[in-house]
């Protein structure tokens, strides 16, 4: 008979946190007063649920007039093109055809079927283009019953919709890579497509995982688990029914910092990663699954490896590979910016040439790669690196299209779409407004917008423009939803051009439209859009006095501003959930910049965006700027606490990320922000046991550990000596310090490397000791500890 | 900026992802910890060493949903700090008691769970039950928030998720002593 066991009390509480992530997930959707965005499917379920017709039944069977393309009307964007059931596709639209499909979602069933496609009829070429007749005629449509809740992830070549397994049933449930293709209405499980042609030969495979698709779906890659093991990696070619096995170095690309595997779009070359060890240094190379799975060695990496392989540039064609071969510790730093040196490589000669910039685009046919350096913008013949001949990239290349989404959960997505020259000359050119959903693709801009009939298609080089048809039930069905419920539309292309599919799905709407305002602006992972917005303080004053007055108090707590200037700079600070961000006016050099505070430390750094790391939140002060001393609004502000010249924190006009950390580090500071600071022993704790620290009054030997500290190298986490340092290190002392405001002003850690070297960390830093300093530093915690009382 | 990319800071070691973190969780993180924590301070640090733990874990951890991670994080913090703050055996939270009424207290029993087991019979129970159940469920014993405000937002009537919950408890426990587990 099977020994009963006890609960320890409080134990089945704790254990909750340790439920499957998919649980904590599911339950916190709700939180954010959001239908699950899953295919809209939900938005039915409403509509039904509270007996709204939303979804008329003509629009599929009363009038003769199944759901798909009606008699098309004519596009008024398109003057005199259309004749009453045509529409005109102009000559200079190259893929010579455009369609859009939609899907829509009937009453009587949840499913999701084909929205229609009228065959077009080519009634052949005229001036202006080429007129096509589209029909009203009934097409098969397709239909699969799917759940109310099912996510639809993506959608490859306009057709192939991806679904997100964990909400699929049937088909797709338990799948890896499943697919819906919304003109058949067939369910693609790659998984088990796999696993039923080559069972055997993936030997004692217990599970699939499908990481990587070809954007036309026809060759995917895969990876197999055994007895919970990691087991091998393949590629799969749905085409020709071929199973390639990958060789072993693709696994090693499975770090301690988890790269994700970076391969060529049509997946015919996968760039893998071997970290090395202390006998061998990191390693690059290049699978060419076409060729037996051939591995082809390319560089070495001396130094730091995580940045450059994270930012390798496969051309769209799979021809070349640009690779970043850093030399030094700091070399990393430039990687992916305008400053970064590079090389490209052919992958079918292995002939290689140097570049530097940051590589925008390539061009049609791989043939050039357009180059943005700290000058201007370059368009370079990828073969040999020389300069391409004038032409080579059309104009539309030489811009960056950008899509900044001033919506808000009142009105739903919203984007200005602007046309910024990569060169940095000339004015940015905003090409639409107020769109709902938009792709971009070989030079054309497609938008939609809540309500229209038509998908509007720019031409990016020469500025015209022509529309296509939508279903009318769809505009219908996205015009009808519930008072509160907002359409959210995606809207894809097909790779050849031919073909947009419209989609959507639902939001609740939020009833109270200038608290959604407010909402959003202060949606604080938009501080790279108050950046692109603002170019001063005085600009930014009506920004800040709203945040005096939020309508909702239960938003505004915890923001807090304050201010401080000196002679020619003057600094708003605003500081929310533990940071503080200072947008500073500097008259001196006319700049407008942006830094950040973490917690109570005392330093600052520049920001920078997140996902490019070349932007920093620096530029030019407005010409129109008023000096932020002659804003009332701000001169009433409560004083910042720690007001500094951040000019003194550059050297050659560049932010001086050392002299920063000085500062960080600085004792005199460190004990004037501290209000509470505290001391844990890991190992009197015991491995696995909660380590509970003592509180300690006396900061002073602080003053000899931090100048220990500073005269130490540091170390960043993201680099080839870090990740072989630092594996199998232990922590013994913990040192925590606190403002009067509870957040952060330091950790120093101590412990020791795996090879028995001392070690220091804060942050995402360490600092290795020789054995005298390591043993001073023991010493001292051990002095603070024993000399700590109370619990933390 | 979408989960993915605030794991690549933290991939990257990056300084702004933390910021990015709290920017984009940070006050559910706090309402989170505020449902089993009294006072403020204790909320603000319990948030502060969540993060860093996450810091701390995120890589070699690639969680594919951040705030789920991030959450359990501060749970596991709320609840630790909760058993160190209060002297009641079965840490004094109401929540807490209600979850593990019916179940007994036993000091001197010859084997207990640990917490793998707990984890793996409380997903098990979890994965039987309706998606809504399961929501009400984790909502109320995960995220600790107050039956009034579930109920509010899954549009039934406070009695009846109270009445559903005591349902839901009484399914684990049956669950448990099938288990072999003293109830």
């Amino acid at each position: 008979m099977r020994q009963k066991k006890a609960i320890k009390p409080g134990s089945l509480f704790a254990a909750m946190s340790e439920i499957k992530e998919e649980y904590i997930a599911q339950a916190a959707g709700r939180r954010k007063r959001r239908l699950p965005l899953y295919g809209g499917i939900a938005a039915a379920c409403l509509a039904v649920a509270v007996g709204v017709g939303m979804l008329s039944a003509a629009l599929l069977h009363g009038d003769g007039n199944p759901a798909g393309l009606s008699v098309v009307q004519p596009a008024p964007s398109v003057p005199s093109s259309s004749v009453g059931g045509v529409y005109t596709v102009p000559v200079w639209y190259a893929p010579g055809e455009l369609t859009a499909m939609a899907l829509t979602y009937p009453q009587d069933k949840l499913v999701l079927t084909q929205g229609g496609r009228a065959a077009p009829e080519k009634l052949g070429a005229a001036p202006g283009g080429t007129h096509i007749r589209v029909q009203a005629q009934g097409t098969a449509q397709a239909e699969f019953p799917l759940r109310s809740d099912t996510r639809i992830l993506d959608c490859y070549n306009a057709v192939w919709l991806k679904l997100d397994p964990a909400t699929a049933e049937g088909h797709g449930s338990g799948c890896s890579g499943v697919f819906y293709n919304a003109e058949t209405g067939e369910i693609l499980c790659l998984s088990e497509r796999i696993q039923e042609k080559f069972g055997p030969s993936l030997g004692a495979a217990d599970s699939l995982n499908v990481y990587a698709v070809s954007p036309a779906v026809d060759r995917c890659l895969f990876s197999t688990t055994v007895d919970g093991a990691y087991g091998a990696d393949y590629c799969y070619d749905l085409q020709t029914d071929r199973l390639i096995l990958l060789p072993s170095v693709v696994s090693h690309t499975e770090t301690q910092a988890a790269l994700v595997l970076r391969y060529a779009d049509d997946l015919r070359t996968v760039a893998a990663l071997d970290p090395g060890d202390a006998d061998r240094p990191a390693a690059l190379y290049l699978v060419h699954i076409d060729e037996e799975a051939v591995v082809e060695h390319i560089y070495d990496f001396p130094a730091e490896y995580v940045e450059p392989y994270k930012r390798l540039v496969f051309s769209p064609g799979g021809r070349y590979l640009a690779y970043y071969p850093t030399t030094t510790q700091d070399s990393y730093l430039n990687v992916g910016t305008k400053a970064g040196r590079w090389r490209m490589r052919d992958l079918e000669t292995g002939r290689e040439w140097e570049g530097a910039g940051k590589i925008a685009r390539f061009t049609e046919g791989d043939a050039a790669v357009v180059v943005q350096t700290e000058t201007g913008v370059q368009v370079l013949d990828t073969a040999t690196g020389e300069t391409a001949p004038e032409g080579t990239a059309e104009a539309w290349q030489l811009l960056d299209i950008q899509a900044a989404d001033y919506g808000t959960s009142f009105t739903g997505p919203s984007y200005t779409i602007t046309a910024v020259p990569l060169s940095g000359e000339g004015e940015p050119e905003v090409l639409r407004e107020n769109v709902g959903a938009y792709c971009a693709a070989d030079g054309y801009l497609y938008t939609y917008s809540q309500g229209e009939g038509q998908v509007e298609c720019l031409s990016l080089s020469t500025g015209e423009s022509f529309a296509v048809p939508v279903d009318e039930g769809y505009v219908e069905q996205t015009a009808s939803l519930p008072e509160n419920i907002l359409a959210v539309h995606r809207l894809y292309r097909s790779n050849d051009g031919t073909r947009l599919l419209l989609q959507y799905t639902t939001a609740v709407q939020d009833p109270d439209a200038e608290r959604a305002w407010y909402m959003q602006q202060y949606d604080l992972p938009d501080i790279e859009r108050l950046y692109d917005t603002y170019s001063s303080l005085s600009e930014m004053e009506a920004y800040f006095r709203d945040g005096l007055n939020p309508p909702d108090p239960a938003w505004g707590a915890g923001l807090q501003l304050s201010y401080f200037s000196g002679q020619g700079y003057a600094c708003v600070v605003m500081k929310q959930w533990g940071n503080a961000y200072l947008f500073m006016d500097d008259y001196r050099d006319g700049t407008f910049s942006i830094y950040v505070r973490y917690g109570g430390e005392p330093a600052y750094w520049l920001d920078r965006a997140g996902g490019d790391p070349g932007k920093y939140f620096r530029k030019a002060l407005s010409p129109q700027a008023e000096e932020a001393d002659g804003i009332p609004l701000y001169t009433s502000l409560p004083a910042y606490s720690d007001p500094l010249d951040l000019a003194e924190y550059y050297t050659d006009g560049e932010f001086d990320g050392g002299k920063m950390e000085r500062r960080q580090l600085d004792y005199t500071l460190i004990q004037a922000n501290t209000a509470q600071a505290s001391i844990g022993d890991r190992e009197a704790a015991g491995a696995g046991n909660t380590m509970y620290p003592k509180i300690f009054k006396d900061l002073s030997p602080l003053e000899e550990m931090l100048e220990i500290a500073v005269s130490k190298p540091y170390i960043g986490w993201n680099s080839l000596q870090s990740e072989q340092e630092t594996a199998g290190c232990t922590i013994q002392y913990e040192i925590d310090l606190r403002n009067d405001e509870f957040k952060k002003v330091l950790e120093y850690w101590v412990g020791r490397l795996a090879d028995g070297r001392g070690m220091v960390k804060f942050g995402g830093y360490y600092r290795a000791l020789d054995d005298a300093e390591y043993a001073r530093l023991l010493e001292l915690c051990r002095e603070i500890y024993e000399g700590g009382s109370g619990w933390w | 900026m979408d989960d993915s990319s605030i794991i690549e800071l933290f991939f990257s070691r990056s300084e702004t992802a933390v910021a990015r973190l709290l920017a984009q969780y940070g006050r559910l993180f706090h309402q989170l910890a505020r449902n089993f924590l009294s006072s403020e301070e204790d909320v603000e640090e319990c948030v502060n060493d969540a993060v860093l733990d996450v810091w701390s874990t995120i890589p070699p951890q690639n969680p594919r949903s951040l705030s789920a991670y991030s959450c359990a994080l501060v749970r596991r913090r709320a609840v630790d700090r909760l058993r160190y703050k209060t002297a009641e055996r079965r840490g004094g939270h109401a929540i807490c008691l209600e979850l593990e009424e019916g179940i007994a207290a036993l000091e001197d029993a010859e084997d207990y769970l640990d917490q793998q087991e707990l984890k793996a019979y409380l997903n098990a129970f979890l994965s039987g039950l309706s998606p809504e159940n399961r929501r009400l469920f984790v909502r109320r014993y995960f995220y600790g928030e107050s039956i009034g405000a579930i109920a509010d937002d899954l549009r039934i009537r406070e009695n009846t998720a109270a009445v559903r919950l005591s349902r839901l408890r009484e399914q684990l426990r049956s669950y448990l002593r099938e288990q072999d587990v003293w109830i």
